[in-house]
């Protein structure tokens, strides 16, 4: 794989700023020499303190599933009570299987007894396969249901991708996000954290700092990009001792200098003396760390996507006709280019020596957040759950020239239903795995109960009939919560029989695919985005930012529980 | 006119008591609605780094020090679009190619406050404010040296590096004056200089434009 050349370490190193100038030996760090200067500490333990006192916001981590890609087969429950789904060809969870080939969508689902709540759940196919463990061996999906919290039928309000994505976290102009909400009570050396989120409306009261990182191919070490600016071996070893002795007076000048500003910000002094403090204790080896973490993630990314899913990948994908007389079903982008393999699954590679089939940035972003969650660095982090790229397409029977680079684009308009599907199911299983580690080692350092992780994309889509794709479907969102503190499955929200209630109905997106029903405000409204913040902010236990609208949820000290009765199906027939 | 700001006046009254929560629930006051603030606007990478390579290379540019202060202060500035923000120098290849583009087209325009963009300045203030020839060469630039004398006008020329157009407070001068005569007893001139140099730099304000 490529490396990124970090810029500090290939232009001039320590040694050779010190033989510019002219000084010779005394490489001791600084870090070690300053380390008395710490002003402030990291806080992990008062924080675990104070939460076990439920003072601070539970840790927010929010997965900005960009692009909107199709989520009925993997956490959008359409049927969760058993009912029964009115048809759109269009929306499948797997395949059936002729003649030894998977030739026929279909969507089918699997029943699961959940002993948190004594009671049986219908979920997609997808939920009964396995997904891989760090360390080896897998464990059934379903045990990411135990936590789990769903919301659907959300009506987002906006059908853009922009304007959606500015949605997810944040409602109005005024109020704080739900990120900026949780950094203004952390005492973290980096109060909010957002690496690959689009659209991010990141609002402080407290004017909490937020760290804005974007991803570069290649792995490069996103742990030393973000915390390798903490160390101060560069300073020059006698005179940061001459500081170590003096840091009182040269702080409190600085201070004064500044003091007289209008403009001069308490945030600005917060981030100095917690930038100080890391650069006193040092980070340790980061390179070890990044290894640690993102290699992991990385191994088990690739194991997801080779996983064999019966109904997905456990026979060649695709008609056996001749593949130059396939439909739009097979299309895979919008120029309306057919996929011509024999069998779909040699489109998804992680096996290729040059150009393996991988999810962008998840290893990365995951391995972040798990360092700064685990470690008490951050607690409001925000991260992309990225998409399949390095496929290798065939078009008109050979490989697609320059095409086999591109990512899967989840805003999946134009693909087709069967490599939408099979894509999708591999896709969902390698979150899957990546969140799975994340909740163990949560709940491995006992902070899964004070963590939320907010999956969400800017909404849903309507499949079309024809299987050639499918469309934004903002009135039909679902967004997806994990915390210790739920007890799952948890299913909120009342959706539609059939689709839409206008056009739709009849149109080109027939079938129940999620669209919320008016059950709230006496019949007149569906579930909004102001409703979803409400019930994270109490979840976060930080202010409710959507002053008009009332939580979800009630959440006590040991349970959450919804306040809108058992998640139905409205048969508006 | 008048009758129209009377009509506006009882249209917002009119709003004002019409406030309500959707869905039945009860009134709240709005007062107790969290309301956001925005932090403080800082310079982009451009001007931190014109203003640490203006004042810690020599003055007419022919130090054999200016390359590494030139590289030290890209690497750890302009290398940096994401804490720093701002666009990249099209006529400046280093901040400008490969994957450092990638990264420069979500660099903020208007960049904000972090521990990580702090760290890295601290970082470029101690280190070159630390050593004799950079830290001369900054003093250079208010027409001192590391041996002038420490007294009021001469410091307020220190302070004018980084805060040009600001005049500096009676409470900061008469800090600095303290710090310097103390560090000038203590260890030497040039040391208290450059621990000058050091608070004036480590001071936050000078990067809000």
């Amino acid at each position: 794989m490529k490396t990124r050349r970090r810029l500090s370490r290939a232009h001039i190193s320590r040694r050779d700023l010190l033989r510019g100038f002219g000084v010779a030996g005394g490489l001791a760090t600084a870090g070690s020499v300053l380390a008395m200067f710490r002003a402030t500490a990291n806080g992990l333990a008062g924080d675990l303190q104070n939460r076990a006192l439920g003072v601070l916001p539970r840790n927010y981590v929010f997965i900005q599933s960009e692009g909107a890609p199709a989520r009925w087969m993997w956490d959008l429950f359409l049927n969760p009570n058993g009912e029964t789904l009115a048809a759109n060809s269009g929306m499948a969870t797997n395949f059936a299987l002729s003649g030894g080939r998977y030739v026929t969508p279909v969507f089918e689902t699997v029943d699961f007894f959940s002993a948190n709540l004594n009671r049986n759940f219908r979920l997609p196919m997808l939920w009964g396969t396995s997904i891989p463990v760090s360390g080896g061996g897998t464990v059934p999906m379903t045990h990411l249901l135990a936590n789990l919290l769903s919301i659907r039928g959300v009506d987002v309000g906006d059908s853009g991708h922009a304007g959606a994505q500015a949605k997810m976290t944040v409602l109005g102009a005024s109020s704080p996000s739900l990120g900026g909400a949780v950094a203004d009570a952390s005492s973290k050396v980096i109060p909010a954290l957002a690496i690959d989120v689009r659209e991010l409306r990141f609002r402080s009261r407290s004017e909490a700092s937020l760290v804005s990182m974007n991803s570069t191919f290649g792995g490069t070490n996103m742990l030393q990009d973000l915390f390798g600016t903490f160390d101060a071996s560069d300073v020059d070893p006698t005179f940061a001792a001459q500081l170590e002795a003096q840091m009182p007076s040269v702080l409190a000048a600085a201070d004064s200098l500044s003091e007289n500003l209008n403009l001069y910000s308490g945030s600005l002094a917060a981030d100095r003396n917690k930038a100080l403090d890391l650069m006193m204790s040092g980070m340790g080896d980061l390179n070890a760390a990044w290894n640690d973490l993102y290699v992991k993630y990385l191994l088990l990314i690739q194991r997801a996507l080779d996983t064999v899913i019966p109904g997905i990948n456990d026979a060649p994908v695709g008609n056996n006709y001749p593949t130059n007389a396939r439909d739009a079903k097979y299309c895979f982008n919008s120029t309306g280019d057919i996929l011509t393999h024999n069998d779909l699954r040699t489109m998804l590679q992680t096996g290729h020596s040059t150009q393996p089939t991988m999810v962008t940035f998840l290893a990365e972003h995951f391995a972040v957040a798990e360092f700064c969650l685990l470690n008490g660095y951050s607690n409001s982090i925000h991260i992309n759950a990225g998409a399949l790229f390095n496929l290798h397409p065939q078009i008109n029977g050979s490989p697609a020239a320059g095409f086999g680079q591109m990512f899967q684009n989840p805003d999946m308009h134009f693909h087709g239903i069967f490599p939408g599907t099979y894509l999708s199911a591999l896709y969902y299983c390698a979150l899957s795995a990546c969140l799975y580690e994340l909740i163990n080692k949560l709940k491995s350092r006992s902070l899964f109960n004070d963590t939320v992780i907010h999956l969400a994309g800017e909404f849903n889509r309507k499949p079309r009939q024809d299987g050639t794709g499918s469309d934004h479907a903002p009135q039909a969102s679902n967004v997806s919560i994990w915390s210790g503190s739920v007890q799952g499955p948890l299913i909120i929200g009342d959706i539609l029989k059939h689709s839409g209630e206008n056009w739709e109905r009849y149109g080109d997106y027939p079938g129940t695919w999620g669209f919320g029903a008016h059950s709230m405000g006496g019949g007149t409204v569906s579930i909004s985005t102001g409703h979803v913040l409400a019930s994270l902010a109490q979840l976060l236990r930080v202010p409710n930012p959507a002053a008009n609208n009332d939580s979800l949820i009630y959440v006590s000290d040991s349970t959450v529980s919804s306040l809108w009765g058992v998640a139905s199906m409205v048969d508006n027939t | 006119m008048r009758h129209l700001n009377v009509a506006y006046l009882v249209l917002l009254l009119s709003v004002a008591a019409c406030t309500k929560k959707k869905d039945g629930a009860a009134d709240v006051p709005l007062v107790d609605v969290p309301k956001a603030s925005y932090r403080p606007r800082l310079a982009d990478r451009d001007f931190v780094s014109s203003t640490f390579k203006s004042l810690y290379k020599s003055s007419d540019g022919l130090a054999a020090t200016d390359t590494d202060v030139e590289n030290y202060v890209q690497a750890m500035i302009s290398g940096h679009s994401s804490f720093f923000g701002g666009p990249c120098q099209y006529y400046d290849e280093a901040s400008c190619s490969g994957t450092q583009r990638d990264q420069d087209a979500f660099a903020a325009v208007i960049p904000t406050s972090s521990s990580p963009r702090e760290a890295l300045r601290l970082r470029v203030c101690f280190t070159l404010s630390g050593y004799d020839v950079s830290a001369a060469q900054a003093l250079d630039k208010a027409g001192l040296t590391l041996s002038s004398s420490g007294d009021a006008q001469n410091l307020e020329a220190a302070y004018k590096l980084f805060f040009p157009s600001r005049a500096l407070s009676p409470t900061g001068a008469s800090l600095l004056l303290k710090n310097h005569a103390a560090w000038q007893s203590q260890f030497d001139i040039a040391v208290a200089w450059k621990l000058t140099l050091a608070s004036i730099c480590a001071s936050p304000g000078w990067q809000v434009p």
